[in-house]
């Protein structure tokens, strides 16, 4: 890195913070800084060639359909009361269960990323089926959303995840075991914070009363409502649909998203047809105009960090990272890991699609040199970058969320702070037992 | 200019704004349904003869920059756009003002200048006829004007709220209706 | 943006920066190389680039763009992302016409070093012509033998290159629209049971992992890579630079770019030779290639003009015509195909 790009480099960070300090909205900081970036590094022309061309380029592909697709399945499964019927179920069934809610919102997300291939799409979809059915069983704002913004990275980890097959692609590796090789890791990063609510965040969940009394009344065996069956049923066939669909080759992952969202509609017009036409015509337009404010919300996000990204290749900082570090010449496995841990500041603030392909080709070779796996370097890099997405300050599965609640940044945040530790061990052991990442793929033919 | 006269000029074009930028995201709500059934009519017709449709890859990714672009103005209008609120709810009465407008302004700018770095961009698209060629030629120039006219009306949103926050007022940050 | 770079630059040392789609590895990356290094060479260093990482910069539909606006000052993509601008090098997308790689590369340089309209349109696109060669000769891959437009009919498959995806519906496959690299997956659950592409689609995107039969139906070469400086870039070059590019290019055209390109894609081949999920790679007899040449007579060749035309050409008919002469002309350049000859090596795997 030139001693000019290591002032810019500051001068971004610096600019990022004060923007976000000052009440920017966060696309605008992010993408800002990255212009003040290029301006200093390149002049305002390139800064303005950037500005130009990304909002185009950031959403112009067929592949981010999905993200749209599945918020708009949400917003439809939310108004055909299929959250409020499941968790009313779940709450039922899982009460005796400490954290019992988290733990099933975790599992919907891991559900949810076998058919998702984005983390943004899965926690955009999950913070609405599920953030709000959890605040009411008492669960403070900021260990609900953490859960979904951090159980939401799990998208990309578990397949179907084009995140996966280009890395794959990129590094010259078995598609199929690359696949294979996120699904060990995914389903512990998901047992992992169910243990975590489980012994540790369920103590900050405050029961309501009237769902204390209603759980006092079933242990006397009183005045038990009946639980709305149905919800769970339509949640049943929704996942078949769009699993199946998926699975049996009738459509694309990419494609899933939007077969759930009319799956989903038909849901919403059975659930509301007793209200009549009218009911259902106010749902539906309440439904695709939330839908359409939150995927320009996340989508003028990703184009933020997209321009930021673009500051990041110019002043060539992942280079100068790897640089410092492997001027170090400590051990092999030490600046592996150093290498590795710098990509969680990188996934902060950039596009996580962009990191892969800025990072891959620095530390594909290092990697190689020193004889690591190419397969658990790339389930390691996308580990990384997905803590990235819910790092403070900036970590853009927290930005989802809260746009799509409502709720701060700051409160996404604070809750999501014990869960990165949790995350932190989880990648610790993957990075320490290659077996545990390495054993499905073996098992894959090449 | 006193603030009556001020007034005389800003609430219309306040109101007109509004207006606009409401109109531009039921557009964008309509993009969406384009897009779901664009990728469902494609997935339909694939099953029964096993060829795609063609133009509804297509016509998926143009919906996608449309719905996008058409519905940002509706955003700030709603104050739905994600910020950090940390610093600023610590602050004095004062202090969050001064800051409200120096936001205000950078917001402006950032907006103002991304409008005609899009402009530009949108009128060499169009006078080289940007598209792509696939099974389809599918025009990708148009999409270039959706984003262009999505930043300008952003923009006009941007600019009144910048001049009631200047008058000491508060951006209109509607509480936003979500009945969950 | 410029700095000083090797050792032997003079005052008028410059530093250019690549945006770049080739995948690092693969034979487009390998030709890409070749003339870089040999531009840095034959200049002493006093013309270097800066290489970026594939896509990092620009994205590979965004590349020609980046040369325009001035982000990048060499690019090297595929120019049927953005078909407006390259209505003469897509010639290379009519089927059966073109075969050799290297007489192709040669004959489309001559077009943009000589023929008036080819010449006027990279002015007109603000772009310094350094060349386009052939990805390589269009493979089916498919789940069960196909030897004849007869096994064709009904194989739901994903193509690249416009003219082809009009030739192969028209022979009776039925093209879906699956994004590259989506179509693993696709495959995978039987989305669509065939791909055709180059050896470098089935190796580098993992397709033979999954699609045990391949075979070259003689469409032939079908699509390209293509490498530019920018307008600008290249007035920034002093005359002596510009000379030594000139003659490194020429060179680069004249054979060594192919030459770059088959001896990476014969790795691709031995890829393909050891994938135990592959069952064959053959091509087609003489005699199925012919009924299909037959079957598309004039028809893709008309496309190819009506779609010219409408992409600023005044004249294609004589821009084909000039093209065929070349190609004529440059037929005796000694020629060897990887992917021909990959068949053959398996016939003895
Ligand atoms: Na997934
Ligand atoms: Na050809």
């Amino acid at each position: 890195m030139t001693p000019d790009a290591a002032v810019a480099t500051a001068v971004v960070v610096v600019v990022l913070i004060a923007a976000l300090a000052i009440r920017i909205p966060v696309a605008f900081a992010l993408g800002g800084a990255g212009l003040v970036g290029l301006v200093m590094l390149r002049d305002a022309e390139y800064a303005t060639s950037v500005l130009g061309a990304a909002p185009f380029t950031t959403t112009a592909s067929f592949s981010l359909t999905i993200v749209p697709m599945f918020i708009l399945m949400g917003m439809f499964a939310v108004r055909a009361r299929i959250a409020e019927h499941v968790f009313a179920i779940a709450n039922r069934v899982v009460r005796r269960l400490p954290g019992g809610l988290g733990v099933a919102t975790v599992m919907a997300c891991a559900g949810f990323s076998a058919v998702s291939g984005s983390s943004i799409g899965t926690a955009a979809t999950m913070a609405r089926l599920s953030v709000g059915e959890m605040r009411k069983a008492g669960y403070p704002a900021s260990l609900a959303t953490a859960l979904v913004a951090v159980a939401g990275t799990l998208g990309v980890m578990i397949p179907p995840s084009t995140f996966l097959v280009l890395y794959a692609i990129m590094a010259s590796q078995s598609v199929a075991q690359m696949l294979a090789a996120g699904i060990v890791p995914g389903l512990m990063s998901a047992a992992a914070y169910m243990a975590y609510i489980m012994l540790i965040g369920s103590r900050q969940v405050r029961t309501p009363e009237t769902l204390e009394d209603a759980v006092a009344d079933a242990a006397t065996g009183a005045a038990r409502p009946s639980l709305p069956w149905r919800g769970l049923v339509r949640v049943v066939i929704l996942f078949a649909i769009v699993i199946g669909g998926m699975y049996s080759g009738i459509f694309t992952s990419t494609e899933s998203a939007a077969i759930g969202a009319v799956a989903a509609l038909a849901m919403l017009v059975l659930e509301r047809r007793r209200d009549g036409g009218r009911a259902i015509l106010v749902h539906l337009r309440g439904a695709l105009t939330d839908a359409g404010s939150t995927t320009a919300m996340v989508f003028l996000i990703i184009v933020g960090s997209a321009i930021l990204s673009a500051f990041f290749v110019v002043a060539r900082v992942p280079d100068a990272i790897t640089d410092a570090v492997t001027a170090l010449s400590l051990p092999p496995m030490v600046t592996m890991a150093l290498l590795l841990v710098c990509l969680i500041p990188l996934g902060m603030v950039l596009e996580s699609l962009s990191i892969l392909v800025i990072t891959v080709p620095i530390l594909l070779p290092i990697a190689e040199a020193f004889g690591f796996d190419a397969i658990w370097l790339g389930v390691l890099i996308v580990k990384l970058i997905e803590i990235g997405m819910v790092t403070p300050p900036v970590g853009i599965n927290c930005f989802v969320v809260a746009g799509t609640t409502g709720e701060r940044p700051e409160t996404v945040f604070k809750g999501v702070a014990p869960l990165f530790g949790v995350d932190l061990v989880v990648t610790t052991v993957l990075f320490l037992a290659p077996a545990l990442v390495l054993w499905l793929p073996s098992l894959v033919r090449q | 200019m006193t603030d009556s006269t001020l007034d005389r000029v800003v609430r219309p074009v306040d109101r007109g704004v509004r207006t606009i930028a409401g109109v531009l995201a039921v557009l964008a709500a309509l993009a969406i349904v384009v897009l779901m059934l664009a990728i469902c009519a494609d997935v339909v017709v694939r099953t029964a003869t096993g060829a795609s449709l063609p133009g509804m890859v297509e016509l998926a990714e143009s919906s996608l920059v449309v719905a996008v672009y058409l519905a940002i103005a509706w955003g700030l209008v709603r104050g739905e756009h994600v910020v950090v609120t940390l610093l600023t709810d610590r602050l004095g009465h004062r202090a969050s003002h001064v800051l409200a407008i120096v936001a205000g302004i950078v917001v402006v700018v950032l907006l103002a200048w991304a409008t005609v770095a899009t402009f530009e961009r949108a009128a060499e698209a169009t006078r080289v006829g940007e598209e792509r060629f696939g099974l389809v030629r599918w025009p990708l120039w148009p999409l270039r004007w959706a984003i262009v006219v999505g930043f300008a009306v952003t923009l006009v949103v941007a600019l009144v709220q910048l001049v009631d926050a200047v008058r000491g007022r508060l951006p209109h940050r509607e509480e936003v209706q979500r009945d969950a | 943006s410029s700095g000083g770079g090797g050792s032997a630059a003079g005052d008028d040392a410059i530093e250019l920066t690549l945006a770049t789609s080739a995948i690092a590895g693969t034979p487009n990356a390998a030709a890409q190389d070749w003339f870089l290094d040999a531009v840095e060479e034959a200049t002493d260093g006093s013309v270097t680039f800066d290489r970026t990482a594939p896509e990092s910069i620009c994205t590979a539909a965004e590349i020609v763009e980046c040369l325009r606006d001035g982000r990048a000052d060499v690019g090297v993509t595929i120019p049927d992302y953005t078909p407006q601008y390259f209505p003469t090098v897509s010639v290379v997308g009519i089927p059966f016409v073109g075969q050799n790689s290297a007489a192709i590369t040669a004959s489309l340089y001559d077009l943009h070093t000589q023929d008036e309209q080819a010449v006027a349109l990279m002015e007109r696109n603000g772009l310094h012509y350094v060349s386009a060669w052939p990805v390589g000769r269009l493979l089916l891959g498919t789940d069960a033998p196909v030897e004849s437009i007869a096994d064709l009919q009904g194989i739901s498959a994903r193509a690249s290159g416009p003219v082809v995806q009009q030739v192969l519906s028209d022979a009776g496959m039925s093209i879906t629209a699956v994004t590259a690299s989506e179509s693993y997956e696709a495959v995978e659950r039987g989305v669509i049971d065939g791909v055709g592409g180059a050896i470098d689609f089935a190796v580098n995107y993992r397709i033979m992992e999954l699609l045990p039969y391949w075979t070259d139906p003689g469409i032939g070469q079908y699509s390209t890579f293509g490498m530019w400086f920018s307008a600008d870039a290249w007035e920034r070059l002093s005359a002596e630079q510009q000379e030594a590019v000139t003659a490194v290019e020429e060179e680069f055209n004249e054979g060594a770019a192919v030459e770059a390109f088959n001896d990476q894609a014969a790795t691709q081949c031995d890829a393909m030779l050891e994938a135990t999920t592959v069952d064959d790679l053959t091509a087609w007899s003489e005699d199925a290639t012919e009924e299909w040449i037959d079957q598309v007579g004039d028809s893709a060749r008309e496309a190819w003009t009506t779609v010219a035309a409408d992409f600023g050409l005044e004249d294609p008919d004589s821009l084909l015509d000039a093209y065929e002469a070349s190609l004529d002309e440059h037929a005796e350049l000694e020629y060897v195909d990887a992917t021909s000859s990959c068949v053959e090596a398996f016939a003895t795997r």
